[in-house]
């Protein structure tokens, strides 16, 4: 085929044409779809001077094997100019479940810390100053042992910030997770925790709404923004149904975490187009009236699955470019997936890389000179544009289907999924996405010049793990334990907020897996967290 | 060609991750090329012994991401053996360090399918060794 006949389409599939002029953008009207930085809609970004008042936040996703190589790493990154930080623990403890369980065996310390307890916790971040530096700490219970451990130390609530994956009761599982706890459970806990936090401690983001995964599964940006905002209305819609707290309390800690891919224009269009959407629906859907509740505030992460085994430092230059796109795009907060991720946990090297990605971009391309540089492209307007227009019609789609929790229950979103991790297996295999150095220029092992370093994984890290867990179950004050979780479940058949009991069970030093039990108890496994086929 | 029994294939996740991407794909590329597949998802490996049994399967496909390649797969055959699985073709496919693969082989394991690896690759390596075993 010649390149004039060859149809050029984004990573979601819109079409391109060869040359854009201003006859694409006649429809925009500037004050209205456009604007100013700091305003609504957002467009141009949501801060007035962007990224001259702050660089985005350096914010890796990490962890190693024990609660102390972590503690190293964390300060590692902290030295070299990480700005946040991000607990990556291993699947047993993101799962809720202990490093003694038998069931864990093989997994206890392979992709990061376990965190069994506050114990752990106290190690992590022993040394770092946790209100100097904010940290997302992925589930409600492992934020409980973080909180547990500042008050702990001596500091106030109200001065310790972070986020955390909030709310996935409104999000469609990527991965499967079994152990779970029921939707109606999640619902429960995610608000419980929320409305705790705005009042207790109020600079944490208790409403992140995190759709990571829907990109790294190979959905289209369009589905991600479909989702993402899908699932902020369902959160707020829960919120507003409860009405317990004002509306505006909800909105004025909610973030996002998306992931961006290779297409450069289309990852900061997608960002544009979701700071317009999300200022629309807070107006027009909640009638949000104060234009600082309108704000997308995002995070973004490469999505590791751009990352290939293959000439492993190619994926240090893709990271690269999405990164530069994300900023750009106006994000608040970055990742830039390490090089070495489709081999192992990331390397020191890995690390550093990452790092030193985000700095080059702040502070040698110019790129966060000046607010919004790309605005009034004709092709990046068009593009935002296009985004958004799709998008709202996944998103009616979604609401369509009775909005996002009944689309869950529907199987409409595991379909969703096994059909992009399809199309992209063959797109891959008939080359129809090219992805260089393994199915197009691709070499031969003994051809690629260089060797990297890998992490390895010391498999006694989980034996020590273990003992540690079985020394504390031994030692702790059984007697407050067995009492702080049967108020525990006693509080989650009732009424009452459930953190008071949750924060006193943890620091009683319950587990994590005996206080998940709890809710798994009261509340019944997620029925829609597994795949099948 | 004189007909071959159709492979039985047995794919689960030993351990508690939960990423399927990889299982998943597998398991629609061996049904797509004529072979029975049971897809098991996350099973203990103790579980995924008895299920090669009641199944009567030819090949146990192992899913590893971020557990243990070494200790899950060695489990997993250590299980099978108890059981009287020995014969069982058992590969294995993941994030894979270059420093697992002799481990792996020494562990019993018979085909090691890194990441990357292209599924056609992975679908003629089990027609081969099931119709080599018949």
């Amino acid at each position: 085929m010649s390149e004039m006949e060859k149809e050029y389409t984004t990573f979601s599939g819109i079409p391109i044409k060869e040359l854009y002029t201003s006859e694409d953008v006649e429809d925009i009207v500037f004050e209205r779809d456009i604007g100013t930085p700091g305003d609504p809609p957002f467009t141009r970004g949501v801060y007035r001077t962007m990224y001259r008042g702050r660089h985005p936040t350096i914010r890796r996703f990490s962890g190693v094997e024990t609660p102390e190589d972590t503690n190293k790493l964390f300060r590692r990154e902290l030295e070299l100019g990480s700005t946040g930080l991000a607990i990556a623990p291993d699947v047993p403890t993101s799962t809720g479940l202990d490093s003694d369980n038998p069931l864990c065996r093989g997994d206890v310390g392979f992709c990061g810390p376990p965190i069994d307890s506050v114990q752990d916790m106290e190690i992590m971040f022993d040394g770092i100053e946790l209100d100097k530096v904010t940290t997302w700490t992925y589930t409600v219970p492992l934020t409980a042992m973080y909180l547990a451990v500042a008050e702990k130390r001596g500091y106030d609530l109200k001065q310790i910030g972070g986020s955390l994956a909030a709310m996935g009761f409104a999000l469609p599982k990527g991965i499967d997770l079994p152990w779970s706890m029921s939707i109606d459970g999640d619902k429960r806990v995610s608000l419980d925790f929320a409305e705790w936090t705005s009042e207790h401690v109020p600079k944490w983001h208790n409403t992140s709404v995190s759709v990571y995964l829907i990109k790294d599964n190979w959905m289209t940006s369009i589905q991600e923004l479909g989702i993402m905002l899908g699932a902020a209305m369902a959160a707020a819609d829960a919120w507003k149904e409860r009405g317990k707290l004002p509306l505006e309390t909800f909105f004025r800690r909610i973030s996002f975490e998306t992931a961006c891919g290779n297409d450069f224009f289309e990852e900061l269009c997608k960002l544009r187009a979701a700071r317009r959407m999300w200022a629309k629906i807070c107006r027009d859907r909640y009638g949000i009236t104060d234009p600082k509740l309108m704000q997308c505030r995002t995070r973004v992460q490469n999505h590791g699955s751009i990352c290939v085994p293959e000439e492993p430092l190619n994926n240090l230059l893709r990271c690269g470019f999405g990164m530069l796109g994300a900023v750009l795009g106006g994000a608040q907060s970055l990742h830039p997936t390490a090089y070495d991720e489709a081999l192992s946990i990331p390397s020191d090297m890995g690390t550093l890389l990452s790092i030193r990605t985000l700095q080059i971009i702040y502070e040698e391309t110019g790129a966060t000179s000046t607010v919004d540089p790309l605005a009034g492209s004709y092709f990046v307007e068009w593009l935002t544009n296009e985004i958004e227009r799709r998008s709202w019609d996944y998103l009616k789609k979604i609401e369509d289907m009775g909005g996002m929790i009944k689309a869950i229950k529907a199987g409409f979103f595991a379909n969703e999924y096994m059909q992009a991790n399809h199309d992209a297996a063959r797109k891959l295999e008939t080359g129809e996405r090219v992805v260089v150095g393994v199915n197009k220029y691709r070499l031969k092992p003994e051809e690629v010049p260089y060797n990297v370093p890998v992490y390895r994984y010391q498999p006694t890290c989980a034996e020590r793990q273990i003992e540690r867990v079985k020394k504390l179950r031994k030692e702790r004050d059984s007697a407050k334990v067995t009492e702080a979780l049967q108020e525990m479940e006693k509080v989650c058949r009732g009424d009452e907020n459930i953190m008071p009991s949750l924060m006193k069970a943890v620091k009683a030093y319950a587990t994590l897996q005996e206080v998940c039990d709890v809710w798994r108890k009261v509340y019944g496994l997620d029925a829609y967290a597994k795949m099948s086929v | 060609m004189a007909e071959k029994k159709k492979a039985k294939v047995l794919m689960a996740k030993p351990g508690v991750d939960g990423h399927w991407r990889g299982m998943y794909i597998v398991t629609l590329a061996l049904r797509d090329a004529g072979m029975e597949v049971i897809y098991g998802g996350n099973m203990p490996p103790e579980q995924i012994a008895t299920t090669a049994v009641q199944e009567d399967v030819d090949v146990v496909g192992l899913s590893i991401m971020t557990g243990s390649p070494i200790i899950l797969s060695s489990e997993t055959i250590k299980e099978l053996r108890k059981v009287g699985k020995e014969d069982v073709l058992v590969i294995v496919g993941g994030i894979l360090a270059d420093h697992d693969i002799p481990d792996l082989k020494e562990a019993g394991v018979g085909g090691i399918f890194r990441t990357g690896t292209p599924i056609p690759d992975i679908v003629e390596f089990v027609r081969e060794h099931v119709s080599d075993a018949q």
